[in-house]
């Protein structure tokens, strides 16, 4: 469970590397790029968003958006990115880990 | 910061709601955009979304963590940030708040550090609460022998000793160092553990010595000083005054001993005073007064049921340690003991700087206040320069609770700057001040370490301090609306009400370095007339040679021959132009005095009976410069036989001798067996200062050094110099122990033995001295500070005064009035101020009233002159106002 959890703030920190996207942009963007191949409660999405901002790794901002509602947009802080970095080096070394393990067979 | 766009702030579920809200409205719009109906996007996006009620409960409690820290952010981080930025923003302001700041604390707590090594901090020893001193007194020998050995059984334990100088040299010029003679059970009752080998046991004081001899317990510092910390020091020799001593032990750190003030470096057990002083010893001295004796308190013991179970037995000890020759009926024990708490110790030093050093504190204090004053007087004119952005933020939302909290956060930055550096200022004002408390005669040492009570202080100060500041401006803010900000930098006039605060702390400083000014004038018009007044006698170019002679195995009857010898050598030396010996020497502090009894007329009451003695040698008078009035000088003719003469002064003829003609006159002395075979007066000399200049001219006989019964060991020799001091010791060192090197002396200025008897008011008057100008300097800077900040802000209606007529005279006066008025009342009020403080202060003082009328008036005058510079800077700059540049822009 840990584990699925660290992965959905990865995926959530991925998502919002680029620029600061308000909640429902993260999701459609998940969504999206992983062509609803995980099944994903976006109540759970939003609960790991704010639970990043406990954090202190995302950063929430209220800003109108292109369609001219108020939405609270969320911006990576520092700590963010240097946990962005570390997620993926350990997603890369976990994903190596398995690709020896299949290819040994 | 506060942006437009925020949710009410401080509402979470608000907050969370309204993303909600947005989420749905987002997920149903795009699902009905790829061609959902309504009712089928809204079923989805709730089946996307998960269980509304499971995650909305999740979100919330982490929500209300964010809030709760967002909130303490806001006072910790973000408001500390918005506080260092805007103390930036004035840098110069910054650093004059933080270095008065500075200097305050760190003047107070030096002084309170002192006054918590002194008075406070309970002696390093074993519950220290149990310690109870028997009086304040001295005690003889065999009284404590008596009380040890027959009475300890109402204590849980007692001890005895004795402060005494030891000398470390081997022969010639004595090398002094601080001391104690303790009795065995001194260690033990402290509850110390040595630092290396053993402590003073019981079993060595014993009358005769114990088995290893005359043993030395030594202090840390001495051994880490003197001896290079050498670690094989446990059994080595040490010459203490001449008389072979082995170490057997080393004090701990930290240890001085009973006494507060006074380092003991080298302990001796009480019973090897008489190998130290021979046949002078005072052990067996039914009449020598040289102990003080702690106990301890059983536990649950009363200071007063021990001391009344001690009276009980008290006629027992009178009668056991009665001297001879005492009648029955004198006063001898005559009176209660008393016991006091020695939880902090014992201290002359207490006694003699405690009130001193209350003043000063207060001064300080004083002072403090005064920069204070100027601090915040500081931070309010800073305060109204940014009325404009407090309103500009208060219109944008931000509330009054920040602003205040900013304001406060300023505050304590600059009291925590400022206790920092004040805490590292105290500590070498502290060391600096205890330096100021010893004399030549005296080392004073305490321990002036932080503990829970210094810093208990300064925290204190700085939590005064940071309300002072921060609450000031905060309370200015109270007035200011958001609407205000936006119509200010108006024309504004002198009548407006936000001075009234500024003002009126002006007028404080002014009330409060007026009574620091008038106390500072009484304390230096004190000490001036301490070192101006006439001694009597000519000290100028005196050196004292201070002789003890008592390891030259000379007898008695040998002791004024081998003075005599003393005298011609050292007279003989190059440089010396006259010497004279003396059991005395005026102002050493040590004394002899006798009651005189009248031959022909009835005795005069008890306490007007005491009279000085000294015993000179014929030229003495002259040695001093001092005057014959009269009769002769005593002479060599006046020997053991001749008739008991004495030359007496002149208070002493006009007090027991009256009208009458002195030369001629009969008086003797009561001694405890009787009145002595009277004193024939054969001259009368000049009236000179004895004990201090404080004491003042006292009665004073002086007999010949030939009719004495048996001479002291020791006495003082005074030399007049023509060269200089160094190359006459030289010369007279060498000329001593040609005579014999068994001699044992030390030097001494006379200037110096008069300085110690004037040390204390030296220092009050140097202190008070100081900080009285720096209050008068404080006063007028916070003066020039306010009248300027209003001569800026009157700029327009200065300028409009002038276009319609005002001369530059008439504008300079409009300002000048305004900071006459304030000092005017400022020193009303400090009179007044000043009359009411005057009278705790009085006994410090010399010759000087209290209310010295011209002290008083000098004090007004100079801060009046002060606060009209102060002002007329400004005034100036007011007056060559260009009033067309000015209502131009």
């Amino acid at each position: 469970m840990n584990y699925l959890q660290g992965t959905l703030d990865v995926l959530i920190l991925t998502a919002l590397s680029k620029e600061p996207l308000h909640g429902y942009d993260v999701v459609d963007w998940i969504r999206t790029t992983t062509n609803e191949t995980l099944q994903i409660d976006d109540g759970a999405l939003y609960t790991s968003l704010h639970r990043m901002e406990k954090r202190g790794w995302l950063e929430p901002e209220w800003r109108i958006s292109p369609k001219g509602r108020r939405a609270k947009y969320y911006r990576l802080t520092a700590e963010g990115r240097k946990q962005l970095r570390a997620g993926e080096r350990n997603w890369a070394r976990f994903a190596d880990a398995v690709t020896k393990v299949f290819s040994a067979r | 910061m506060a942006r437009p766009h925020d949710p009410p702030p401080g509402d979470s579920v608000r907050e969370l709601d309204a993303e909600l809200a947005f989420h749905f409205t987002e997920t149903v719009e795009a699902l009905v955009a790829r061609g959902w109906t309504e009712t089928d996007a809204h079923a989805e996006a709730e089946r996307r979304f998960g269980s509304r009620r499971h995650y909305q409960h999740h979100l919330v409690s982490i929500d209300r963590t964010i809030q709760r820290r967002r909130r303490m952010r806001a006072i910790f981080s973000v408001d500390l940030r918005d506080a260092i930025r805007s103390l930036r923003a004035t840098p110069v302001l910054t650093a004059v708040a933080i270095a008065s700041l500075a200097l305050g604390i760190g003047a107070n707590t030096a002084l309170f550090s002192i006054v918590n090594g002194l008075i406070l901090r309970p002696l390093p020893a074993r519950d220290p609460g149990r310690l109870a001193l028997i009086d304040q007194s001295s005690w003889t020998n065999p009284i404590w022998e008596e009380i040890r050995d027959r009475h300890a059984d109402i204590f849980d334990g007692a001890f005895a000793w004795s402060n005494e100088t030891f000398d470390l040299s081997t022969s010639g010029e004595t090398e002094p160092v601080d001391g104690v003679y303790a009795s065995g059970a001194m260690f033990d009752m402290l509850g110390i553990a040595p630092a290396l080998g053993r402590l003073i046991h019981r079993s060595d004081d014993v009358r005769g010595g114990g088995q290893q001899g005359v043993v030395a317990v030594i202090s840390h510092g001495f051994w880490q000083g003197r001896l290079g910390g050498a670690p094989d020091v446990i059994g080595r020799r040490l010459t203490v005054s001449r008389v072979p001593a082995s170490i057997v032990g080393v004090a701990p750190p930290g240890f001085f001993g009973p006494e507060v003030g006074r380092t003991a470096h080298i302990l001796l057990p009480l019973s090897a005073e008489a190998a130290v002083r021979g046949e002078q010893s005072s052990l067996d001295g039914r009449t020598n007064w040289w102990l003080n004796i702690m106990v301890r308190l059983h536990p649950g013991q009363s200071l007063e049921a021990a001391a009344a179970e001690l009276n009980r037995r008290r006629p027992a000890i009178r009668d056991a340690t009665l001297p001879e020759r005492y009648p029955p009926g004198t006063e001898y024990l005559g009176t209660n003991f008393t016991l006091t708490s020695a939880a902090s110790g014992r201290s002359t030093l207490r006694r003699r700087f405690a009130e001193p050093l209350t003043v000063i504190m207060v001064i300080v204090a004083g002072v403090f206040l005064i920069a204070c004053a100027n601090i915040a007087n500081l931070m309010l004119a800073r305060a109204t320069a940014r009325r404009h952005e407090m309103g500009l933020r208060l219109a944008l939302g931000a509330s009054r609770a920040r602003l205040t909290r900013q304001l406060l956060a300023e505050g304590l930055l600059l009291a925590i700057a400022g206790s920092l550096a004040g805490i590292a200022i105290a500590r070498w004002g502290g060391e600096l001040l205890v330096r100021q408390l010893s004399s030549s005669v005296l080392t004073v040492t305490l321990d002036l370490s932080l503990d829970w009570r210094v810093l208990g202080f300064t925290a204190a100060v700085a939590a005064v301090t940071t309300v002072l500041f921060g609450l000031a401006p905060a309370a200015g803010l109270a007035g200011v609306a958001p609407n205000d900000a936006l119509r200010e930098q108006a024309r504004t006039v002198a009548g407006d009400r936000r001075y009234g605060m500024r003002n009126a702390l002006v007028v404080a400083q002014v009330a409060f370095s007026l009574v620091l000014v008038i106390g500072a004038g009484l304390f230096v018009r004190t000490f001036h007339r301490l070192s101006t007044t006439p001694l009597g006698f000519k000290a100028d170019d005196l050196l004292i040679v201070n002789v003890e002679t008592a390891r030259t195995g000379v007898t008695p009857d040998g002791r004024l021959p081998l003075y005599d010898r003393i005298v011609g050598a050292v007279a003989a030396v190059p440089g010396i132009q006259r010497a004279s010996a003396s059991y005395m020497t005026p102002l050493s502090g040590r004394g002899w005095n006798g009651r005189v009894h009248l031959t022909d007329r009835p005795d005069l009451a008890p306490q007007q009976q005491m009279t000085f003695i000294n015993a000179v040698p014929p030229g003495w008078f002259d040695t001093f410069g001092m005057r014959l009035l009269g009769g002769r000088d005593v002479s060599a003719q006046d020997v053991k036989g001749a008739g008991k003469i004495a030359v007496v002064n002149e208070t002493f003829a006009r007090r027991f001798i009256g009208q009458a003609q002195p030369i001629g006159h009969r008086f003797s002395l009561l001694e405890p067996g009787g009145a002595t075979e009277p004193f024939l007066v054969v001259g009368v000399v000049n009236d000179a200062i004895y004990r201090s200049v404080r004491i003042g001219i006292v009665p004073i006989m002086y007999v010949p050094l030939t009719q004495l019964d048996a001479p002291n060991a020791a006495f003082s020799l005074t030399a007049q110099v023509t060269r200089d001091r160094a190359s006459v010791a030289a010369g007279v060192k060498a000329a001593l122990a040609q005579v014999d090197p068994r001699l044992a002396f030390s030097f001494r200025d006379y200037s110096d033995q008069i300085g110690a008897t004037v040390s204390q008011e030296r220092l009050v008057a140097m202190l008070s001295g100081f900080f009285g100008g720096l209050a008068l300097l404080l006063a007028a800077l916070g003066l020039y500070g306010v009248t300027s900040y209003s001569v800026n802000r009157r700029r327009p209606e200065i300028a409009v005064r002038m276009a319609l007529g005002a001369d530059r005279r008439q504008v300079a006066r409009l300002i000048l009035r305004r900071v006459g008025t304030m000092v005017i009342i400022g020193l009303v009020i400090g009179a007044a101020l000043t009359l009411w403080a005057t009278r705790f202060v009085g006994a410090l003082l010399f010759r000087l009233e209290a209310r010295d009328p011209i002290t008083i008036a000098v004090a007004m005058l100079t801060l009046a002159a002060v606060g009209l510079l102060a002002g007329w800077l400004p005034a100036r700059r007011a007056a060559r106002l260009d009033p067309t540049e000015v209502l131009r822009g």
